[in-house]
């Protein structure tokens, strides 16, 4: 494994390094790779990396930043900003760390050394136009190309980047931009609920390890506002945003597992998140489970037999062949909520270094006998062509 | 589960029934709740044994040490979790949870965990007895302690399906797939209403409804109607008690081989008859070492003249049953009539009614029925009382949290709740410090706190009957507790 991750490793500096030399522009450089998968990177294997064997210490800002004793990190942020004349778009960044080398190891002599890449993906959602554009970037954690800072906490991919200075009175307030040939983003946001943290207060489990083995936090309500370039065209909106952290390691969606998961922004205040898990090939019984986040800044687990949810409707991606569900009935009988969420436009695929769908969702139906609308995002992943 | 639909699974009744109707009523039930392709009229006189004496019966010889090794290193449950999973998923083993005799990768997974590579190359990390059968006290661990800390409450398919998303490769995935398709067919069989009681005999019933009895063979849909979904709570016996009892179980349901039934857990995996011979082989071994074992010392200040003063009170009073001790001890093997021991009913009951007694049968036309026979008796053993200090809760459902409040029925709590952990222990009372409550599990903060309450007026959970004890004075209460530390 060892060795696999070594040339792993040195085809990932190379294909970076070749890109370092002959240019620097919006595009990606790296295409879709059977040797250079970014899956595998992050699934290979973390000896000598710190794992989590505790309840983690959160504070903050340092928590924004990187931590790079743990092998594989993510900084997840998915929104939608909204204009005065009701154009919509979504928007999705996504950087992930990835440790080469444990800490500890000694480092080559050479300013193009890394123990460290960064990878990430920037896509925006037009709704008007119906197009959704993806951008992915690798590069390595040296000379400034990517990386991580603790004051203030920042973390950046070339000149994309979340910045994390704009907090008020403890509220996490950051800031974010990212762009590609044709189109710039940069939003303002800031934290209007106290965040959820996994791992703060985790018991030793009766064998003596412990259920998850990664930290992670949530920011579910981020009022954003921002500025989004199309070529010489400019909007200004505004909108809510989801911020998922974690590092350790971090499940990937690339096992024998359908995995479906939707953030969930609802007009009165609430967020839901919900996850579905079942196996590819059929067989065993799908697990849902799913959490309110209530106005007030508390939250309600939903477990499996407290909710339902029910694809209503398939998409057939025309380039890869596989059928996604496309439209969904969620149900939780207690707390009288009937939401219909809808993909705003169809084809918001990402076909990059891991091919899912992650998306833009529109959000009408009942909460409490009252009717409710909303805006979310949608991640469906481990499907394969039919 | 609505108290209607819990009476109509389990024929609640106060009827005192004789053996001969129970056998009428079982038949009739079987034939009204049409019988699976498997079943056939059950002759519960074969499958139910007599109150009174339990004979002795031939073993088969085994090694002690063998044993030993065999229980922590030998594959008898053979599916389980990947391996490069199983270390995602989980952090490196506390020292606490390590055991260190053990070698290899065992050497650094928990004590109940055993590495299994599998002849086609995939590595497993699989269950194996300790998962119920070692327990801590006082922060230490005992191996052949039951555990009574585990907890059934929720629902135990769902991390063997949520550990699919870090399996990788179609081999692993087989694997995985083969022991998350088991944990997802007993899952809704094996739910409890309180956390520290056990469901084993349901996660047998609810594997053993998915095999052929002839070939093993598992298959996907049950080949006859499982067991009901709600679940007799067990209190996990210590295995020291096997160096003196003749038959298995509270109910003493394990006639014959002790070995044969202790592999009955390989349901679980072990799809042939082979594999099974197999595991068999060396189960003869495991048995010597579990009746090799001796309870552990008692690990506290004992007032020995207060202890000297409790012996002859034992005798008089509780000997009968549960033998004398010392070097000459004595053990009468007697299985006792729940009407006569009156402990809560239901599993003894249960034992004999049709919804047991055809997996009884089960067992009995299957290689683990060749040399052992299950035959509950309609009542309770009454235990060897060896290192009884250490296996609070007590009664056969771990309904009374400590020796104290055994010997006085007056002091058993209707609602309680403890720590659940192993250096919350009182000496004075000799069982587990707990919090009286006023009210069930609906009183609860939330459903943490609510499955940690232990409500003695749910079906099977009750803490009546063993009132043997009440015509003590406090005084000799007292000097009998004292004894017992003794043992």
């Amino acid at each position: 494994m060892k060795k696999i991750l070594a040339i792993l490793s040195i085809l990932a500096i190379a294909a970076v390094l070749v890109f370092d030399l002959c240019c620097r522009t919006d595009e990606p450089i790296l295409k879709k790779s059977e040797i250079f998968s970014l899956a595998n990177l992050l699934d290979s294997d973390s000896e000598g990396f710190s794992r989590s064997d505790g309840p983690w210490n959160f504070q903050f800002p340092r928590d924004h930043g990187a931590h790079s004793d743990y092998k594989t990190e993510s900084w997840y942020l998915t929104g939608h900003l909204i204009n005065k004349v009701g154009r919509r778009f979504g928007f999705q960044l996504v950087i992930f760390r990835l440790g080469l080398k444990p800490p500890g190891t000694v480092q080559r002599a050479s300013h193009w050394n890394t123990h460290e890449l960064y990878s990430g993906h920037f896509a925006l959602t037009d709704v008007a136009s119906k197009q959704f554009f993806v951008t992915e970037r690798y590069s390595r954690a040296v000379l400034d190309l990517s990386g991580s800072q603790q004051t203030p906490a920042r973390v950046w991919l070339e000149n994309w980047e979340m910045k994390f200075d704009k907090s008020k009175k403890g509220a996490p307030g950051f800031s974010m931009r990212a762009s590609n040939a044709d189109i710039r983003i940069e939003v303002e946001l800031q934290s209007l609920k106290p965040g959820i943290l996994f791992g703060a207060n985790r018991d030793a489990r009766d064998d003596g390890t412990y259920g998850a083995n990664f930290y992670s936090y949530s920011l579910t309500h981020l009022r954003s506002q921002g500025t989004i370039k199309f070529g010489t065209q400019e909007f200004n909106g505004k909108g809510l945003a989801w911020l998922d952290r974690a590092w350790g390691e971090i499940p990937l969606p690339i096992g024998p597992i359908v995995w479906d998961r939707f953030l969930l922004h609802l007009d009165n205040g609430s967020e839901f998140m919900v996850t579905t898990l079942r196996r590819r090939m059929g067989g065993g019984k799908p697990r849902s489970t799913g959490l309110w986040f209530k106005p007030d800044g508390t939250t309600q687990h939903f477990g499996q037999d407290q909710m339902a949810i029910k694809s209503l409707d398939e998409w057939t991606n025309p380039r890869n062949n596989i059928r996604y569900p496309a439209r969904w009935l969620l149900q939780v009988p207690s707390i009288s909520l009937n939401l219909e969420i809808v993909p705003s436009i169809s084809d918001q695929s990402v076909e990059k270094s891991m091919t899912y769908w992650g998306g833009l969702v529109d959000i009408q139906g009942k909460f409490n006998k009252k009717p409710t609308k909303g805006q979310g995002f949608v991640e469906l992943t481990g499907y394969v062509p039919k | 589960m609505s108290q209607n639909n819990l009476y109509d699974n389990f024929n609640f009744s106060n009827t005192v029934w004789k053996i001969k109707d129970f056998s009428i009523w079982a038949i009739i039930a079987v034939l009204l709740s049409g019988c699976g392709p498997q079943d056939s009229v059950i002759d519960t006189d074969k499958f139910i044994s007599p109150l009174g004496v339990v004979p002795a019966e031939p073993q088969r010889p085994g090694d002690a040490q063998a044993g030993y090794d065999a229980l922590l290193n030998k594959p008898y449950i053979s599916c389980g979790i990947p391996y490069k999973a199983y270390k995602k998923a989980v952090s490196p083993t506390s020292v606490a949870f390590r055991l260190p005799d053990r070698t290899d990768l065992n050497a650094e997974l928990p004590y109940h965990r055993t590495y299994y590579k599998k002849s086609n190359g995939v590595e497993l990390v699989t269950g194996n007895c300790l998962t119920c059968h070692a327990g801590f006290f006082n922060d230490k661990l005992i191996i052949g302690l039951g555990n009574e800390n585990m907890d059934f409450t929720g629902d135990a398919s769902a991390r063997a399906e949520t550990i699919g998303t870090l399996v990788r490769g179609y081999a692993e995935t087989a694997e995985w797939q083969k022991w998350a398709d088991r944990m997802a067919a007993v899952a809704p069989y094996i739910m409890t209403e309180t956390v520290g009681v056990n469901p084993a005999i349901d996660i047998t019933w609810a594997l053993i409804a998915h095999r052929n009895r002839k070939t093993l063979e598992w298959s996907p849909e049950p080949m006859m109607e499982p067991p009901p979904k709600y679940v007799l709570p067990l209190s996990m016996p210590p295995w020291w008690r096997m160096k003196k009892k003749h038959a298995m179980f509270y109910t003493t349901a394990g006639r014959g081989d002790h070995a044969r039934h202790m592999i009955l857990g390989t349901v679980l995996c072990a799809d042939t008859v082979e594999e099974a011979k197999e595991i068999d082989a060396y189960a003869p071994d495991i048995r010597a070492y579990i009746s090799s074992l001796e309870p552990p010392i008692y690990p506290f200040a004992i007032d020995k003249n207060l202890a000297e003063q409790g012996r002859p009170i034992f005798d008089g009073h509780c000997a009968q049953c549960h033998g004398t001790y010392g070097d000459d001890w004595t053990y009468p093997n007697l299985v006792l009539s729940k009407d006569v021991v009156g402990t809560d009913p239901a599993l003894a009951q249960a034992s004999i009614d049709a919804t047991d007694q055809r997996f009884v049968q089960w067992v009995g036309e299957s290689f683990y029925g060749e040399l052992s026979r299950l035959a509950p008796a309609p009542g309770y053993i009454a235990p060897p009382l060896d290192g009884i200090w250490a296996t609070a809760p007590y009664l056969h459902n771990g309904s009374v949290p400590t020796i104290q409040a055994l010997l006085d029925s007056s002091m058993r709590p209707k609602y309680w709740t403890r720590a659940f952990d192993s250096s919350d222990y009182n000496e004075k009372t000799l069982g587990w410090n707990y919090t009286a409550l006023n009210f069930g599990k609906d009183g609860a903060e939330d459903s943490l706190a609510a499955k940690k309450i232990y409500d003695t007026t749910l079906y099977g959970y009750s803490n009546r009957g063993h009132v043997f004890g009440d015509t003590l004075t406090k005084e000799e209460q007292l000097q009998v507790l004292e004894f017992l530390k003794t043992l």
